[in-house]
Order: structure tokens, then sequence, then C-alpha cells
């Protein structure tokens, strides 16, 4: 079997004992880089790039990859103990696992997001193993005209994500879209709505957006009521998800790490797609959704397999084309290029054992995340035990430095505590920022792919329903409308959204 | 009242600059004597990075200083440029200055905030790649006769994938249909990869891009390219004619990288890292380095840099002229 005989060189070269060690170094830097809020996994690598410059090329690429997923875990962990997604991916594990921590229950949720992580990347790995080459040429099929139906698809699914009102969850994915208007279209090359400031002209960050949002409106409002913190404080509770916890967990990983490998492979929205959609899926599923947004653990294992199994297919289209897929990718092309490597279609066959050696050591990486946080998890969650009043201006203050590292602007420093005020103004006015971060983020690919797909059919929109795979994608975004407007699915729905 | 107060603080101004002004020329003659700034307009990862760091390196191991790359992305490169413009011109801030930043930008964005010839003082060119034109295989073309041919024969069919509007990807692809008469549809893209991505997938037809971010796909037989616009052929692509072994002499599209200062760098500063970086670009291993990826190592004089900068700034005004590209 091919498939043998090139892990098994994968192994030999992941194995050998420095690059293991580089491995572990990498994992131990990224979550210790990562877990600092606002430090998502695009800051964390571009931070330690110049770390790998010295070492041999296999050490390198190797360490960067351990680097990424211990800095994609770490993202998870701020994002359950203080409601600081990292990254777009994690702002849906902000909304189940910020309740669980709330209710004393961090461990669990940071034991199971692991656990589901691990799975999740030892599927996705087996998967890259077996077949990387006809998976990238299935995401090539993925024209402008499907990106925009398999968008417009999300967006119909983001609505489910609300907890309250209906309209005004359809009025913050809006709100996101406008917010995404910001900055240079892609199509003139005109700036929109920048208010003649250069600093806008590249949108507004996501980092900064979600920071404010989430994190820094979280902290105004838990300092509005001095007593607010002693539900984090009286109690921890058990550190490891227990029986019933992966009783319910299981399926919903099971699911995440199947939509997460299939929507990692597309280039660009993939990734983020693989976390809100697995969410819509496991509170479509549930039995009893209400629970979901007051610390369901299927909302958190779900999102989390998704996410990492995503984080790991999204190396196809580097892997196999040379091409990277988004930020994080493009970093990795830029430390093979630094090592000498040329990214492109032949370095599977120039370099070999470069290749496999990667692919091994990405599932070495998720075992080594695994052994490394398990013990970590008691001391995050003990971190909540720190008095608030010391813990908010460590928080507020790493947000700023993250925010900082990014770009290395002051400019969003500001920006992201005019997002704080916002926030809190809607936590005042129960308005979810889920929806927003959402249409936020897929909003300007939208556009983009819409306008696209307009300009190269020449102003054809039947170009949508033509291509069979556009097709299906807009035929299951109706499904979904008809889905919500049915009476009896209309019950289960007006269920979810009630507050107990 | 006010005005003598004003004059007052003048006075001492000028006054403290007297003595100040022997200390900073002190300054300049142990320069450098602390760490260096080199800002670069992109993220990390890519060839301007690549370069600033390989050449931040060898910097930073002659002048026993570090040398510190520091990333400012933003607005197609303008918020380095105007960042840099607006530094300390001590020779502590560097700038890398790709070819687009100083001779392009500025003629399609009017309102930028920074003069490229009047607000850097220009030190060496560094690196150049050339720029490809590749087509999908799908594209009855074997040659750049052959595209203009068809194109003339399809008008506005023929599209082409580029890594932004107003990037020098896109200009090059509007210089090519004016000067042969042609109709193609641009079909502007976030960068390089969504749009080589999209050039592979048969999405589009043609892209213009760089040899750094094409040969790897030619080589592999993936897509095919037409022309190259470097004087001589790459060793990367051996095959690929030259634009003017092909007869388009006019097709001139070089993208280089430079290294400048703030306007007002004392010469002497600006002479010493000039010096510096041409023994930096000597070295077989940081030619060997670049031209993996088809980059060619360069150096100059400052004095050429800045003949370089003004004719190439001419050369894209008119180019963006003729085309009625604008992003004002």
């Amino acid at each position: 079997m091919e498939l043998f005989s090139n892990l098994s060189l994968g192994l030999s070269t992941a194995l050998s004992f420095t690059n293991l060690g580089y491995c572990f170094l990498g994992v131990l830097l990224g979550t210790l880089i990562g877990v600092l809020p606002g430090l998502g996994p695009v800051a964390t690598i571009a931070m330690l790039l110049p770390v790998t410059y010295g070492l041999p090329p296999d050490a390198a690429l190797i360490m960067l990859a351990g680097i990424y997923y211990g800095a994609q875990y770490g993202g998870s962990t701020t994002a359950i103990l203080v409601n600081l997604p990292g990254e777009s991916s994690s702002v849906v594990t902000c909304l189940d696992g910020y309740a669980m921590a709330r209710q004393g229950r961090a461990g669990a949720a940071l034991g199971i997001a692991a656990l589901g992580s691990f799975f999740a990347g030892t599927v996705a790995t087996l998967i890259i193993a077996a077949a990387a080459a006809p998976l990238a040429e299935f995401a090539l099929k993925f024209g402008p005209a499907e990106y925009f139906s398999l968008m417009l698809l999300g967006l119909v699914a983001a609505v489910v994500l609300a907890q309250g009102d209906v309209f005004k969850a359809v009025a913050m994915v809006i709100l996101g879209l406008v917010l995404g208007l910001v900055g240079v279209d892609v199509n003139s090359g005109l700036e929109r709505f920048t208010f003649g400031l250069p600093e806008l002209a590249d949108g507004i960050n996501f980092v900064v957006l979600s920071m404010g949002l989430f994190g820094i409106a979280e902290i105004i409002a838990n300092l509005e009521h001095s007593g607010a913190r002693d539900v984090f404080a009286h109690k921890i509770g058990k550190l490891w998800p227990n029986r019933q916890d992966m009783r319910q967990a299981w399926k919903p990983v099971l699911r995440g790490t199947a939509l997460g490998s299939i929507l990692g492979i597309l280039p660009g929205g993939g990734a983020v797609l693989s976390s809100f959609s697995s969410y819509t899926l496991e509170k479509r599923l549930a039995g009893d959704p209400s629970r979901f947004g007051k610390g369901a653990i299927e909302g958190v294992a779900g999102p989390e397999a998704a996410n990492n199994a995503g984080a790991q297919t999204s190396f196809i289209p580097l892997l196999v084309m040379g091409l990277p897929s988004n930020a994080v990718m493009a970093l990795m092309v830029g430390a093979m290029m630094i090592h000498g490597i040329v990214p492109g279609p032949q370095v599977m066959e120039e370099r070999p054992a470069l290749f496999w050696g990667l692919i091994v050591s990405m599932w070495i990486g998720n075992l080594f995340l695994v052994l490394l946080n398990m013990p970590l998890i008691g001391l995050w969650a003990r971190l909540l035990k720190v008095p608030y009043r010391l813990l908010y201006p460590i928080i507020l203050l790493f947000c700023c430095v993250g925010v900082y590292s990014v770009n290395n602007s002051a400019f969003e420093v500001g920006l992201t505590l005019f997002f704080g005020v916002v926030g809190y103004l809607f936590i005042k006015l129960k308005c979810e920022p889920a929806p927003l971060l959402l249409g936020f983020v897929l909003g300007p690919m939208m556009e983009e792919n819409l306008r696209r797909a307009m300009l190269l059919s020449r102003g054809d929109a039947s170009v949508f329903f033509t291509r069979p795979i556009s097709l299906c994608l807009l035929l299951f975004a109706i499904a979904l409308i008809l889905l919500l407007a049915w009476p009896k699915a209309r019950e289960t729905r007006e269920a979810a959204f009630q507050e107990s | 009242m006010q005005f003598s107060f004003a004059k007052t603080v003048m006075g001492a101004v000028l006054l403290a600059a007297q003595f100040i002004a022997p200390v900073v020329q002190a300054q300049g003659s142990a320069y450098p004597n602390k760490a260096i700034k080199l800002i670069v307009p992109f993220p990390p990862g890519g060839a301007a990075d690549t370069i600033a760091r390989i050449y931040g390196e060898k910097l930073a191991e002659s002048f026993r200083q570090p040398v510190i790359v520091e990333n400012k992305p933003g607005a197609g490169t303008a918020i380095a440029a105007e960042f840099v413009a607006r530094s300390a011109p001590d020779g502590y801030t560097l700038s890398l200055a790709p070819a687009g930043q100083l001779t392009l930008l500025p003629n399609l964005n009017k309102k930028v905030a920074y003069d490229p010839l009047k607000d850097f003082a220009p030190v060496s060119l560094l690196a150049s790649v050339p720029y490809i034109i590749a087509a999908n295989h799908a594209l009855p073309v074997g040659n750049a006769r052959e595209l203009i041919a068809h194109a003339k024969a399809h008008p506005g069919k023929v599209t082409y994938a580029s890594c932004g509007s107003g990037t020098i990807c896109h200009l090059s692809g509007e210089l090519f249909k004016t000067q042969n008469g042609i109709d193609l549809l641009h079909v502007p893209y976030k960068g390089s990869a969504p749009a080589i991505t999209a050039l592979l997938g048969g999405e589009v037809d043609l892209a213009f891009d760089t040899l750094t971010i094409l040969s790897p796909q030619v080589k592999a037989g993936k897509v095919k390219a037409l022309v190259i616009t470097s004087a001589e052929r790459s060793p990367l692509l051996p095959n690929v004619p030259t634009a003017k072994e092909a007869g388009f002499a006019d097709f001139e599209v070089d993208s280089w990288f430079s290294l400048v200062a703030p306007a007002g760098t004392p010469k002497d500063i600006v002479d010493k890292l000039n010096a510096t970086l041409g023994q930096i670009a000597r070295q077989p291993e940081v030619r060997e380095k670049l031209a993996t990826q088809g980059l060619s190592t360069l150096s100059s004089t400052p004095e050429k840099l800045a003949e370089l900068i003004r004719s190439d700034y001419a050369r894209w005004g008119k180019v963006v002229e003729t085309s009625g590209a604008t992003l004002d």
C-alpha cells in the first residue's frame, strides 16, 4: 500500500529526536502565546515565525505546524474562560463554552474541546494522507457561483444561532454585513466607508471587532454589578468531562469532524463556516435546543471538532498546489520560501520526506496538544479564582497588546475599545453579537463572489442555478427557510428562542 | 505678545539645535549604534517580507546591531510609506519599498499622503522579479501571438485574473491590452493565491503575475506560460520566451524592491548603508536564496535608484492615464 509506505516515511522523519522536540516546543510556545487574550493563530505564528528561521527546513515547518495547533487551542481556551475569541472560528465556542465556565464547568468544556479536537485532528490527518490530491481537485471546482451559494446558506443558518428575538438576529446579521463593507472594494479597488482614514482601507480587523464585542463588552458588563464574579469563584467543579458529558458529546464530535473536514478544504471561508455550521447543526438536532447558549456541551464539542478538522484540511491546497488558502497558510508559505523551498505542486515529489513528515507531525502535534493541555486544564480553570479586580486589568492589558501585535497599529487598539462600548450597548439591548460576526465574516466574501460570478457570466444570473453544486447549495438554503417557516418546526424554533 | 513668545521659543529651539547638532553628527559617524527598524509594507510571508528578512539578517551581522523587521501592512502599502515618510531621518527607520508603492499607487490614488519623489532618500535596489502571462490549458493558444489573434477573434471573451485592482498584476494586463489593441476582461482577486487558484480551476483564461508565484505551477505543467518580461530567459523556466523575443519589446514590466530611508537622512548614513547592501548583494548565499524564488539580486547607487523611481513613476502614470484606471 502506497499510503502506508508514505506514512512510514513520514513517521521516520517526524519521529527523529530533534523533530519530535521541535514539534513539542512548537505546541508549547503556541499554547502559551495563543492563550493570551486576542492572540489567535495568525498573530502567534507571525510573532514566532522568526524563531524558526535558524532551523533546518523540516524542523522549522514541523515546529510551525505545532505552533498553529497550540495557538488554535490556546484561542479556544480564552474563548471558554474569558469570552475572548482569538479568531473567527472560536466565536461559537464562546457561546456555550463561556456559559459552562460561568457554571463552574470550565474544566469539562476545556477537556471536551481538547479531546474532540484530538479526535478530529486524527481523522483529518488520515484524510490528508489518503486523499489530498483528489480533494484539492474538488476544491478547484468551487467557482464564485458555488462560493456565493455556500455563503448564502451560511447566512440563512446564522439566524438559528440566535438565542432571543429572531428580528434582532436578522438585524444583527445585516449590521454585520454593513460593517463588512468598510474598506477597499475588491472589484473596483475603491474605498468605501473609510472616512478617508487609511487605517480603515483594509476593512475592520476581525480580531478588533470580536474582542471588542465579546471580551471588552463582557468586562464592562461584569463590572456593573460587583457580585457578578462570584459565579466563577465559588466553585470550579470537576476538572474533567464526566461520563454523561462524553455520552452527550461523542456524536457532535463525529458530525463536527465530518463537516470541518469537508469545509476546511475550501479556500477562504471554509474553516470559518465549519464551526458555525456545526453549531447550527447541533442546535437543530438537539432534543432540547433551549439549552444552547446556556452551557450545552454539544455546543462546544461539535464546533471545536469541526474547527480543528478544518484547520487540518486547510493545509490541503497548500500541500498539493502550493497555494495558501488563508492567512495562516500564507505564513507557512513565507516560512517555506525563507528555507529555499518553493511551495508548489512538486513539493510532494521532490521532497517526499518533508511532505509526509509534515503530515505525520500534524498528528503528533495534536497528540502533544492533548498530553500538554489535559494537565494544564486545572491550572487554566484555577485562573478564574484570581479576584476579578486583579484579573480584568490584566485581561484588558493583554487585549491591547494582542490587538497591537496583529498589525502594529495603535489605531486598532482604539477601535477595539470603541467596539467594546458598542458591545456593551448590545448586551443592554439583548442583541446577540454572534450573528453580527457571522454576517461580518461572510458578507464581504459573499459580495466578492456574487460580483465575480456576475462579471464572469457577463451579467447572467442563471449561472447560480445551472451549475450543479451551486444549485444544490441554494436548494439547501431554500429547504432551511421552509423548515423555519413550517408550523411544527416553528414551534421548536420558538422553543429554541425562548429564554427559560 | 504672542508673537514674541513664539520668537523666544524658536530662538530657544535654534539655540538647542546648535548644541544638539554636533551630537547628532557624532552619532552619524558611529552609525549604527542601536537597533535599526526595517519597515515592510506587507504581512509576514511573501516576497517582500522574505527579501527584508534575508537582507535584514545580513545587515545585522555586518553592523553588529539588531535589525528588526516590522510588518506594517495596509492600504495597499500606503500605511507603511506614510509611516516611514514621517519617521526621523536618522537612519534607524528604513523602508523595504516595492516598485508599486513608489511608482504605481501614487499615480492611481492622488490622495495618498506621501510623495514618492520627495519624501524618501533612495538607498539601493535589492532585488527584482519579472512578470509572466500564464494561460489555462483549455485556452487554445500556444504563444503570445496566438493569444492576440484569439482575443481579436473573440473580443471581450478572454478573461484575465489579477492579484488585485490597481496592482502591477492588473496594470500589466491593461498595458498588454492597450499595446496590442485587444479587449480582455479583468477579474480582480484578493491577492495572488486566489487568482492563481482561479486560473488552475479554469475560472479565468489568463493570469498576469510574478515569476515567483507562477513558476512552480508552470514547472508542474498545471498552466502554460506564454511570455516572461525579463530581459533574458529565466533559468527557472528556460523554455519561456522573453517579451522581446516574442516581439513585444515595449511590454516592459518589472517589479523591483528597494531600500529607502526618510528624506533628509544624512548622506554619510545613506552611503554606508548603500555600501553594506552592495556587499550583501554579492554574497552567493544571498543570491542563491533569492534565485530559488525567481528573484534577481540587485544593487545600485542611490542616484540610479532615484532615477529609476522617477522614470517608472512617469511610465506608470502614462499607463494609468491611457487605461483609465483610477482609485480616486
